[in-house]
């Protein structure tokens, strides 16, 4: 090989594309944003991502792949990072595009969907705990969401930002996550089914490592609630602290309320959830009830996404 | 008399000055704190926006609770919160309570 001649390396994407399901799937999809983050750091290393198989994909999933592109495409020094082989699937092939997927890897792309359920995913993304482009995002569902759960949910994106640029990325290992992206959250919405999606999520340290640095909570504190309710030390269970102790400890001068935000949000709508996941743990709230998982692998970050009802947009004829 | 939305923001944002234009700590020291010198009662109108995490309320009211300038224990009532939301108002006299203990 000649030096600075770029070599491609295949990344073949997974059928189904669900992170957060079963433990087969996820295995298949986290493979793939492996995949991604390491031959996006070898020298004169291209990738060439065949997303050829893919026929379903969960709007989560899609942001974490988004995230992982790029940073992988701010971090590499080949000219050309991506070539792609597009999804057989034209439904799929309109979800990549309407993500951005094809423009962000400078992919030549025509495809505009009509379909109801594709055009409707919207995505962003910053560096900045600002609430204009989430609140934007949320406006464009005005008059079809309750307002007390449009404010909810516009405050749990916010926290979420704040989150992510306050604690994310902190230390010596987030400050190497962070490289040329900077403390970057994405942040992604869809309507499918009289369903939204909102998601928000980040490529840092994760919340068991950022929760006893961030100073919402005494590391005794997390200890202790670990302790007492006979949780041991892992993923899911940081998240559970965090969210727990934020909602039993409100009066903390000078600091937030962990993810007591987060969670309300849901708490606001009939039959809505919220599902935080941070490396190899997820985090379910539904109908008052709370669920732990942890996963044998990691996604590498933190996702959170609410599921709420919408009313119908009697303009699609949705 | 403030108007978040009008005079502010329609769209609050994070703590700090460095987390974005409209922080909790911009709001409290270019806004809250100027007209609390210049008059005793200050409304502030909280509707209109499209929300308030709790870092920015925290920063904004138990900050403004924590300077040394204005009497802590007044300013529950040196502030006319109005807004259709009364856990709203419950949670910014949460943060002036708390920012004195």
């Amino acid at each position: 090989m000649r030096p600075g001649r770029t070599i491609y390396v295949r990344v073949e994407a997974p059928a189904s594309l669900d992170l957060f399901g079963r433990a087969d799937l996820r295995s298949a999809a986290s493979h793939l944003l492996s995949r991604i983050r390491r031959h996006s750091r070898r020298a004169n290393v291209g990738i060439r991502l065949d997303l050829s198989r893919v026929v379903e994909i969960w709007s989560p999933t899609a942001l974490m792949i988004r995230a992982e592109i790029d940073r992988a495409i701010a971090g590499t020094r080949v000219a050309k990072p991506f070539l792609c082989v597009r999804p057989d699937d034209d439904r799929m092939d309109e979800v990549f595009a309407q993500i951005g997927l094809y423009d962000s890897i400078d992919e030549p792309c025509e495809v505009n969907s009509d379909r109801d359920d594709v055009k409707h995913w919207r995505l962003a993304t910053g560096v900045l705990s600002e609430g204009e482009q989430g609140g934007s995002m949320l406006e464009s569902y005005k008059g079809r969401l309750a307002d007390r759960l449009e404010r909810g949910l516009y405050e749990g994106i916010v926290e979420a930002m704040t989150n992510t640029v306050h604690h994310a990325y902190e230390g010596s290992h987030g400050n190497r996550l962070r490289h040329m992206i900077g403390k970057r959250w994405w942040l992604l919405s869809q309507e499918r089914d009289g369903l939204l999606t909102v998601a928000i999520c980040d490529l840092g340290i994760g919340i068991a490592e950022s929760l006893p640095r961030s100073g919402t909570f005494t590391v005794d504190a997390v200890r202790q609630f670990l302790k007492g309710n006979g949780l041991s030390s892992n993923d899911a269970n940081a998240i559970r602290a965090a969210v727990e102790l934020g909602n039993t400890r409100t009066k903390i001068a000078g600091r937030g309320r962990g993810l007591h935000d987060i969670v309300e949000a849901a708490n606001l709508s009939a039959g809505g959830s919220v599902m935080i996941g941070s490396n190899r743990g997820v985090f379910t709230v539904a109908d008052g009830k709370s669920y732990a998982r942890n996963f044998d692998d990691s996604v590498r970050g933190t996702i959170i996404w609410w599921v709420v009802r919408i009313a119908d947009n009697e303009q699609d004829g949705a | 008399m403030i108007d978040v939305a009008a005079d502010f923001t329609r769209y609050p944002g994070g703590r700090f000055r460095s987390d974005g234009k409209f922080s909790g700590q911009r709001f409290r020291d270019d806004y809250l704190v100027p007209k609390l010198r210049e008059a005793n009662e200050l409304k502030i109108i909280l509707d209109g926006t499209m929300g308030y995490g709790s870092s920015f309320l925290e920063e904004a009211f138990g900050g403004l609770a924590r300077l040394d300038e204005f009497a802590a224990q007044d300013l529950a009532t040196r502030l006319i919160l109005e807004t259709s939301d009364p856990s709203l108002r419950a949670e910014i006299i949460e943060y002036l309570t708390a920012a004195r203990h």
